[in-house]
């Protein structure tokens, strides 16, 4: 049996640049050099390796209906995101998973569904917007709203998505900056702010947000007190870890591993969780 | 018990000679300064005493460093290599930190770790009482009995000036001792243990982080990680890359790249944070999770602290603290 830490090789098949602002993303499809598919269901997360350079977690950024390939949105930060940045199509680079337990797709059927993601937190949310959408799935969602935030114009990442997603049927898309920005028309502010001018139905509606641990506790907070179930405001976090199975002892929120018990969260967990995150 | 059997002090070495024919054997040695477990060539080499070693066994089956897998063109290959080890005069603290700590992380639950679960199944234990409590022990408030465990293959009990009573646990001591050891059969019946209640935290959680001073508490620490070293049940770990070859480590709470993201957020970048994610890991993260703290006394982070830290007086305080008024 193969151990649970040996990964597999992938092929770098595209390389997309997404933003061109403060910071830098660059989205990664990967497809098996066996041909066979990695099978994960949204918010779940894989380990990336770059031999030589070493292991990283990212969260899946792709729809988990596409069989042919993931793809993994990545920002240069680190040794390892160095090291992937640096790489092209044609290149390997090494996975491991899916690991972490995922949204709660099947509770949240006959629900509306609010995304709020700042920054590079829309990647995750990409799986779960796109499985929503699949044909298969869409007729057993409610409504669907994103607020998306990023620092500028430029930081956006997915802006090719939009255009698709508008097309979907009972889609809103809001984007927000951070502060004033030369040619930039839409809303400025934090994402918990424009909560409050938004439309929201508390009692059919579940929350999703990802974002910086700051983002994430201001809008889960703005979210409480518009009247959404701390059940129904989900979130996922994000932890340095090693292993990614629950053994290294790193990525700990009290006493629950990041790597198994989430990354998906709800915010009633993390009211039972120690502030440490 | 599935057998005992008496065994004379001065037959050990020749059934250490024995063993050797067929295993590593690992077994407390003096380097001159410190007495450690190490791999013997010459039962001569190993000390006979009623001494903990300085750091705990459990590096034969949590190497310290160790090949996990190399990186080929198209495949990665795991290292698989796990030699037959006999690990000698093993205390009832240590034999309860593998049995009930590092098998249960490491080898149940969905995920299971071949490296330790090989290394494991080819190594047989050998248990020791121990005589004494050494200076820095509370096996005794940890619910261990230092004179007997059956968690082990074989269990060596003094018995009279030159005799051991061997109690084999397990098939695979049955064979050992009737292979190796020049013994004859003898009952035994263990006295049962006078333990004292056991030390245990049982305040919530968010009580234990929130309310305990944990500046005051951490503040001799040098956050130096011997504790952890030292320490048979703790068992945390980093990968390292070298080229082509991976390579898993010890790792360490106590020390902040631990938790260090790429983006320079840290969520425990002081030493209060540390300090507490290790008292609080051992204490009340594992007795929540798996039903049992991860430390069973044997006192070796208090020996070897620098700082002079004493666990037991750090495992009280807490206790006090997180049970006491809002106000910690």
């Amino acid at each position: 049996m193969d151990s649970i830490y040996l990964p597999r090789a992938y092929l770098i098949t595209d390389v997309i640049q997404e933003t061109d602002g403060e910071v830098d993303v660059k989205t990664f499809r990967l497809a098996a050099k066996s041909g066979e598919s990695l099978d994960f269901m949204p918010g779940q997360f894989v380990e990336l390796t770059v031999p030589g350079f070493g292991e990283a977690p990212f969260g899946f950024a792709s729809s988990p209906k596409n069989k042919d390939y993931v793809e993994l949105s990545i920002k240069r930060v680190g040794v390892v995101t160095q090291a992937v940045h640096d790489l092209s199509p044609g290149d390997a680079v090494w996975l491991r998973g899916p690991f972490g337990n995922s949204f709660p797709v099947r509770e949240m059927e006959g629900a509306n569904i609010l995304y709020v993601a700042g920054g590079l937190g829309l990647a995750p949310l990409r799986p779960l917007i796109d499985y929503v959408f699949h044909p298969e799935n869409r007729e057993k969602y409610g409504k669907t709203k994103l607020l998306s935030a990023a620092r500028t114009p430029a930081d956006f990442i997915y802006k090719y998505d939009v255009g698709r997603w508008k097309e979907c049927r009972d889609f809103e898309i809001f984007q927000t900056i951070d502060a004033p920005y030369k040619s930039w028309e839409g809303r400025v502010g934090f994402p918990h702010e424009l909560l409050k001018t938004m439309e929201i139905l508390p009692d059919s509606l579940y929350a999703v947000v990802c974002g910086p641990p700051i983002m994430i506790k201001y809008t889960a907070r703005a979210l409480k007190e518009l009247g959404v179930c701390e059940s129904r405001i989900i979130t996922t976090l994000e932890m340095r870890m090693s292993c990614g199975v629950g053994k290294c002892g790193k990525c700990n929120i009290g006493r629950r591993y990041v790597c198994v018990d989430g990354p998906v969260m709800r915010l009633s967990d993390l009211a039972q969780m120690p502030d440490e995150y | 018990m599935l057998l005992s059997a008496s065994v004379k002090i001065s037959s050990v070495k020749d059934a250490l000679a024995a063993l050797l024919k067929d295993y590593e054997v690992a077994a407390p040695v003096s380097d001159g300064a410190n007495l450690l477990y190490s791999y013997i060539t010459d039962p001569n080499d190993v000390v006979f005493s009623d001494q903990l070693p300085y750091k705990s066994p459990k590096e034969f089956l949590l190497p310290q460093t160790e090949k996990i897998l190399a990186f080929g063109e198209d495949s990665a290959e795991d290292i698989q290599e796990a030699k037959k080890t006999v690990i000698f005069d093993v205390r009832p603290c240590d034999l309860s930190a593998f049995k009930r700590i590092t098998d249960k992380v490491f080898s149940e639950g969905k995920f299971k770790d071949g490296f330790y679960m090989r290394r494991r199944k080819a190594s047989a234990t050998i248990g020791m009482a121990c005589k004494s409590l050494k200076p820095g022990c509370f096996c005794n408030l940890r619910g261990i009995d230092k004179s007997y465990s059956t968690e082990c293959d074989i269990f060596l009990t003094p018995a009279g000036e030159d005799e051991y009573i061997a109690a084999a646990h397990t098939p695979v001591g049955c064979d050992l001792l009737k292979s190796c050891f020049r013994s004859v059969p003898a009952a035994f019946s263990p006295e049962p243990a006078e333990l004292s209640e056991t030390l245990e935290i049982c305040s919530e959680e968010k009580d234990v982080f929130e309310k305990v001073n944990w500046d005051a508490m951490s503040a001799s620490c040098i956050s130096c990680g011997t504790c952890t070293f030292v320490c048979p049940a703790c068992h945390c770990f980093d990968f390292k890359d070298k080229g082509s070859v991976r390579y898993r480590v010890w790792d360490s709470c106590m020390y902040s790249a631990f938790t260090l993201h790429a983006s320079g957020h840290n969520p425990r970048a002081g030493k209060p944070e540390r300090f507490r994610q290790r008292f609080m890991h051992k204490y009340v993260y594992m007795l929540k999770n798996i039903g049992e703290s991860a430390c069973f006394g044997c006192g070796r982070c208090t020996r070897k602290c620098p700082a002079g830290i004493n666990a037991r007086r750090v495992l009280e305080c807490i206790k006090a603290e997180a049970a006491g008024g809002s106000d910690g």
